[in-house]
């Protein structure tokens, strides 16, 4: 299931009028598999992480 | 687009959370897909997932609803995604904000990030800019750092 609506979403990445709406919106458009997404979460978590703990910064 | 300086990346995704199952996964989709946005409609996710889901219905005859559940920067609709059943019939849209900052920057956060969801795909990502007037003292981020220092400011960051 995963795989098949990746498929068909990244098919419709590549459509012109989202790539220019998506232009418009001042986006990069990203068409990888799945794992570019969790890996993506992975390193923004690592790299916030590491900013929050040098910076000392205690959760709410 | 691309711009010259230090980007700060923020992800825009979709995701599902979902339990494989080969039975039932070949007949799939077998009723309307209801797609939570955790935003207003107009946002950005709300844009381009209405955008996105026409061109998905066109192609493959797929019924979508799309359902915006805003709130609580996002978490109200993402706490919706990871509590509904993993059938596949829930899908959404998390961003860089409230996938990994609301988790680091709150106590209590009703789902995890990482546990919670199936990545489908990361659809878009964009840029955060530091912007002063033109008329502003400041020239370079050096100068504003520095004079945030010189005010007593104790979590200035590195550019």
């Amino acid at each position: 299931m995963i795989a098949l609506l990746n498929r068909e979403m990244n098919a419709a990445m590549r459509a012109t009028d989202v790539r220019e709406k998506g232009a418009i919106l001042g986006l990069d458009l990203h068409t990888e598999p799945p794992e570019y997404f969790s890996k993506t979460i992975r390193d923004d978590f690592d790299k916030w992480g590491k900013l929050a703990r040098e910076i000392n910064f205690k959760p709410q | 687009m691309r711009y010259p300086n230090k980007i700060i990346r923020v992800a825009a995704a979709v995701f599902s959370c979902l339990l494989a199952n080969v039975a039932w996964a070949q007949n799939y989709p077998a009723k309307t897909i209801r797609v939570i946005i955790p935003g207003a409609t107009g946002d950005t996710c709300d844009t381009m997932l209405r955008l996105i889901g026409h061109k998905f219905m066109e192609k493959t005859g797929y019924s979508f609803v799309m359902d915006n559940r805003p709130g609580a920067v996002g978490q109200i609709g993402l706490q919706f995604i990871a509590q509904a059943p993993a059938d596949g019939y829930t899908i959404g849209c998390g961003q860089g904000g409230n996938m990994v900052i609301i988790p680091l920057a709150y106590k209590k956060v009703a789902y995890d990030s990482i546990k919670d969801f199936a990545p489908i795909s990361l659809i878009a990502s964009n840029y955060l800019a530091l912007a002063v007037p033109a008329t502003s003292q400041f020239k370079t981020t050096r100068e504003l750092i520095t004079f945030a220092k010189a005010q007593g400011c104790d979590r200035v960051i590195k550019p």
